[in-house]
């Protein structure tokens, strides 16, 4: 024994930092892109607004008298309403968040407004929240992205009865599968993958732990794809590329009904696995067991509040992994990751939908 | 520090005790403990995990050392200084009451 308690603390970095769902904040790109180029940017006026309170009002009222409210949500504790000016723009943004639980009028919401205008012949879309203006710019897309991430924001902020993760989470009947991952881990792609093979979504950004009953809830926002995922993505189910996500352009939020009819089914389920993914491209699937100590303190690094109430937080955490097996998941290959986690719950690949789903596409090289 | 802590090390005598202030939990026989001052996790390995469940403010280091000796059929003499040591990294971060 002696000496092995000189190494015996072991120091892990600080938890995630507590600022905000930072993975799916839009690049704001600068005022220094050329006029008239596609991009988002803040707008210099728009940047004197906000410095000027008397502005901010001024846009608070022209806005309420422009748009109209189009939906109302509630979701771990965050209601807001969203609301805009143009029916296109109404549509889609319903249709997005229909799997959030819906509010009463009478109930006090932040409010997110999209504001579509022309200028010089082309679409402009400003986004506003709380009577106060976020940013502007040409592209539909990036104006969806940024109702995504103050609605993330909102999430992350306000919950005060869960712990989160940078998570994305799916579940086969009531046992769920937490996927915490930095960005760019590929928790999106392989959470599609999975709801496309039949497992149920929870989230793609968000796991949310309650801290009473020790589940996992639901937070079924519409998925945000990135352009590397879009081949993958448009292999499955019901074609987003084709239908909705060509609409909103190089960020597509899709829908997770339109992955698998029935995906947003459950609203909690009990934490039984723990997967860490990881894309790594071209790399053979490996799914390796983690130690529950180590997938704790990955847990720790991967919560947004967790320093919000650290006893209560390590208790659950605690309480929750004694009953949940803990891997490491590295895959360049979408249709083995989907099935090696399904052979957690013990469905074989044949029983998966999702490898004929992309079979064809992959013969034919396009995956 | 305590105050039996003296340049010749610690008493025997003395009672070790985990900080109430410190939030920890043991999984599969590791202790994971919150440093609030550092802000930062710490998980201990199996043999310092006994030390920590062995700080519950009843054992004197003198027992304590015992117990290690008996458990890990090591001289205590040879224990003494690594146990001191984590006590004292403890004690520095604030962990023990």
């Amino acid at each position: 024994m002696a000496g092995a308690l000189l190494e015996a603390c072991i120091s892990l970095a600080r938890p995630f930092p507590l600022t905000g769902c930072e993975s799916v904040e839009p690049s704001t790109q600068t005022a220094q892109s050329t006029s008239g180029a596609p991009g988002w940017y803040e707008d210099p006026s728009l940047q004197r607004r906000r410095r000027g309170g008397w502005w901010s009002e001024i846009g608070r009222e022209i806005c309420e008298q422009r748009v109209t409210p189009c939906a109302r949500h509630g979701v771990l504790g965050f209601q807001f309403e969203l609301a805009t000016d143009d029916a296109t723009t109404a549509e889609i943004l319903s249709e997005l968040y229909s799997d959030l639980d819906r509010l009463h009028s009478s109930v006090p919401a932040k409010s997110i407004y999209v504001l579509k205008d022309c200028h010089r012949g082309r679409e402009r879309y400003r986004v506003w929240a709380d009577g106060s203006p976020i940013g502007s710019g040409n592209r539909f897309d990036l104006a969806l992205s940024y109702v995504s991430w103050l609605v993330n924001r909102g999430v992350v902020t306000h919950s005060r009865d869960d712990l989160l993760f940078h998570a994305a989470v799916a579940t086969c009947g009531d046992e769920g599968v937490l996927l915490p991952a930095a960005m760019e881990s590929g928790k999106t792609t392989l959470v599609a993958g999975l709801v496309a093979s039949g497992l149920s979504y929870l989230s793609d950004e968000v796991g949310a732990l309650d801290l009473a009953s020790l589940d996992l809830k639901a937070y079924p926002k519409p998925l945000s794809v990135d352009p590397g995922s879009y081949a993958v993505l448009d292999g499955l189910s019901a074609n987003p590329g084709a239908t909705f996500g060509a609409r909103t352009s190089r960020q597509w939020q899709v829908p997770p009904r339109l992955l698998a009819p029935g995906a947003c089914c459950a609203k909690r389920a009990r934490l039984s696995k723990v997967v860490f993914p990881r894309y790594q491209n071209a790399a053979p699937t490996a799914l390796n067991p983690v130690a529950r100590v180590d997938a704790l303190g990955r847990l720790v690094q991967n919560s947004f509040n967790f320093s919000d109430r650290p006893a209560e937080h390590l208790r659950a955490l605690g309480d929750v992994l004694e009953e949940a097996d803990c891997y490491e998941l590295v895959s360049g290959d979408l249709a083995s990751a989907c099935d090696a986690i399904l052979g957690l719950y013990g469905m074989s690949p044949e029983e998966s939908s999702l490898t004929s789903l992309l079979g064809a596409r992959v013969e034919a090289g396009e995956v | 520090m305590p105050e039996e802590a003296g340049a010749d090390g610690m008493e025997d005598s003395y009672v070790p005790q985990i900080s109430a202030r410190v939030p920890w939990v043991e999984l599969d026989g590791q202790v994971v403990a919150f440093d609030p001052v550092e802000q930062e996790l710490l998980t201990l390995n199996s043999s310092a995990t006994m030390v920590w469940t062995l700080c519950d403010g009843d054992t004197t280091l003198g027992e304590l050392i015992d117990w290690l000796s008996s458990s890990y059929q090591l001289p205590a003499g040879d224990i003494r200084g690594d146990v001191e040591k984590i006590l004292l990294e403890w004690a520095g971060r604030g962990l023990l009451a």
